[in-house]
């Protein structure tokens, strides 16, 4: 649908309804006004050849009037025939033109009669017939004579002595109101194109701006995402440009995340490569069994390390919002999830000799997905045995709040400075763990996780100085 | 020669601080950016190898700050983002070399030999004095054509004093170059590997000078 032509076929059709209603209200008005002017002709006309047949009646001058009467060329007889001939030429209708100054061709539109009161006729029009015009001896009527339509008017003199009558047919007046509302209607219906190309045109150069935005939108790629000058455009066209920048301004900032990303990812990928790469070389030029040992020992833990960053980048990727992860909820006891986790874990915790302790809790009913949870417990518990010194401790605890479950993961490691808390859940970031081979993803990872399951992270300091991890799972 | 190595990652640091110690550097490794700005302001290294993704101090931040200081010590940054932003940054900064992760040893090798021998001003691979001529990458001296055969403590001390002659090199600097910070030096060790090389590349080369240590004349053709 093109907006140029809807408002063009509107704008046309109000104009034509508003000039049409016009246009049909003045031809009602016409037609009144046009009765009454007539009428009044009519009833004016009368009165005088009322007098004027009384005064020559005194006279007796009757005959001679008559007469002179019957001499107008430009009279037709009531059947509708000239005087003179049966048919006027086009030639003869010009000459007759020529002759106005004696009359007119109309006078064989208007007549009249005078009668008296014993019903005899006294004086008549050329075009008059020989009957009464009308049976209303006063006042107005409409009469049908020969299928003419005629506008009678009948008047008796103030003694009753002598009444006239005088026509004239109706078609005069329809003509005039004719001609008028043709006046009205042609110049509409000609300046109705004219109007309708104005309109084109100014409508077209009113969506312009539109056009520009359209272009302008066009040259944008992932590249350049600027904003569009909103000061530029019309108030009309504002909250869309504004809803349009505000979404390239999300564009851009999802493009940089995915930049900064990759960025990160290779870091962290290509950093135990380098690893490898550089021992498996000491491997190839050792020039005895020890160093060689050494090597493809280290070797193999940097294949371990990178398979961790391989695992641990997957993990988040599938954990991003918007990723198709398919996250089936179902009831679980975290208490007998984190049992299950820390299990996992021991081995890992008695190299350090670290005491892991999962406080007893009874049954912790709520909805998750165990993949993932699991995955959150791993990672908390992972980065609490990897900060905590050796010999150290570290702790499972629950606490059931009135709409929370919260499970807090305690350590007696060094724990996180205040204004490193917030960083430590941005992917990569890696704070002062200076000895530990962690890749900065873990966080991140439980992070996302508990956002999916609508639950809060809280850092703090533990009693101990180490660093307390509490997450609020949400009752179900 | 002494190489600082700023690495944090544990495998990687140990494999570069492995390697180059095989070629006979004196490496001393740290693994964050603080302790490299402290130690680079206080001791005389030969060449730097900075990773650039650094716990507490950013690789550039450790590169702007030492340049600050009115350190001149080539620095070779280690870089895992391979855009060229990153590069030009790290030069702009004050780096004299990079190298992107993955990276082959001996790609670093041959590139802090370049670095070292073009900080004493040299264009030649070798280092020429009179008839003798020595060669850091092959770790081979020759004396008129012949190949002089030594140990490597001794071409290291040889090193030290050709890279740097017309400059004397003190006792302390000459030991710190043969050994680690934390290993014990033996008292007499520098004299026994000078008397050594005197003896066999003739006693004119290396000069005493009392009370301060010892130093090779700038090479007169």
């Amino acid at each position: 649908m093109s907006l140029r032509k809807y408002l063009l076929i509107s704008i046309l059709l109000i104009i034509s309804t508003v000039g049409g209603l016009t246009i049909w209200s003045s031809y009602r008005e016409s037609i009144y006004e046009v009765e009454e002017v007539f009428d009044a002709q009519l009833a004016s006309s009368a009165r005088m050849m009322l007098g004027l047949t009384l005064t020559e009646l005194g006279l007796g001058n009757i005959q001679s009037l008559q007469s002179s009467l019957m001499e107008n060329r430009f009279i037709l007889n009531m059947d509708g025939e000239e005087a003179g001939s049966d048919h006027k030429t086009k030639n003869e209708q010009e000459k007759d033109e020529e002759l106005y100054e004696a009359g007119h061709y109309y006078e064989s539109k208007l007549t009249f009669q005078v009668w008296d009161r014993h019903g005899n006729m006294v004086l008549r029009s050329a075009n008059a017939p020989l009957q009464p015009l009308s049976d209303i001896e006063q006042g107005y009527s409409n009469q049908l004579i020969n299928n003419v339509s005629w506008r009678v008017f009948g008047l008796w003199n103030s003694d009753r002595h002598y009444r006239v009558q005088t026509a004239e047919r109706y078609d005069v007046r329809l003509e005039l109101v004719e001609k008028i509302t043709q006046r009205l209607i042609l110049p509409f219906l000609l300046l109705l194109p004219i109007l309708a190309w104005l309109l084109w045109i100014a409508v077209g150069r009113g969506l312009q701006p539109l056009n520009r935005i359209a272009d302008e939108v066009k040259s944008r790629d992932e590249n350049y995402l600027d904003e569009i000058d909103e000061s530029r455009v019309p108030t009309e066209v504002q909250p869309m440009v504004r809803a349009l920048n505000r979404l390239f301004e999300k564009i851009k900032y999802s493009f940089e995340k995915e930049r900064r990303f990759t960025s990160d990812a290779a870091h962290e990928l290509r950093t135990p490569l380098a690893a490898l790469k550089t021992h498996a070389q000491l491997a190839q030029s050792a020039s005895n069994d020890e160093d060689r040992k050494h090597a493809l020992s280290q070797l193999n833990a940097g294949v371990d390390r990178a398979s961790h960053v391989v695992d641990q980048l997957l993990a988040l990727t599938r954990l991003e919002p918007g990723a198709n992860h398919q996250q089936a909820q179902q009831m679980l006891d975290l208490h007998q999830l984190c049992v299950a986790v820390v299990a996992e874990l021991i081995p890992m915790a008695q190299e350090k000799n670290i005491e892991v302790m999962v406080d007893d809790a009874g049954e912790l009913l709520m909805k998750g997905n165990i993949a993932s949870l699991s995955m959150l417990v791993r990672n908390l518990v992972d980065n609490a045995i990897r900060y905590s010194h050796e010999n150290g401790e570290v702790r499972l605890s629950f606490q059931l709040l009135a709409h929370y479950i919260q499970l807090r993961v305690i350590d007696d490691g060094p724990g996180i400075a205040e204004n490193e808390r917030d960083k430590v859940f941005q992917r990569f970031y890696r704070g002062e763990g200076l000895q530990q081979s962690g890749c900065g993803i873990g966080l991140s990872i439980v992070r996302q996780i508990a956002e999916l399951h609508g639950a809060d992270i809280q850092i703090s300091e533990s009693e101990q100085g180490g660093l307390q991890v509490a997450v609020s799972f949400p009752k179900s | 020669m002494r190489v600082l190595l700023v690495e944090d990652d544990n495998l990687l640091g140990d494999g570069i601080k492995t390697g180059l110690q095989q070629q006979d550097y004196i490496v001393e490794w740290l693994q964050d950016g603080q302790a490299a700005v402290l130690a680079i302001g206080h001791e005389d290294y030969d060449v730097v190898v900075l990773d650039l993704g650094l716990p507490k101090l950013p690789g550039i931040e450790v590169l702007k700050q030492m340049r600050t200081l009115g350190k001149t010590v080539p620095v070779l940054i280690l870089t895992a983002q391979d855009s060229i932003d990153d590069r030009v940054n790290g030069l702009d900064a004050g780096a004299d070399d990079y190298l992107t992760k993955p990276f082959d040893l001996d790609e670093l090798y041959a590139r802090l030999r370049a670095l070292i021998r073009r900080s004493s001003g040299r264009a030649e691979v070798v280092i020429r004095h009179g008839d003798i001529e020595l060669n850091p990458a092959s770790h081979q001296v020759y004396q008129a054509g012949q190949l002089v055969d030594l140990s490597r403590r001794e071409f290291a001390v040889l090193q030290e004093l050709m890279e740097n002659s017309g400059r004397v090199m003190s006792r302390v600097r000459l030991e710190q170059g043969l050994y680690g910070l934390g290993e014990e030096v033996e008292s007499n060790a520098l004299e026994v590997y000078v008397h050594h090389l005197r003896k066999k590349l003739g006693s004119k080369l290396i000069r005493t000078i009392r009370g301060v240590g010892y130093m090779v004349d700038k090479a007169v053709y």
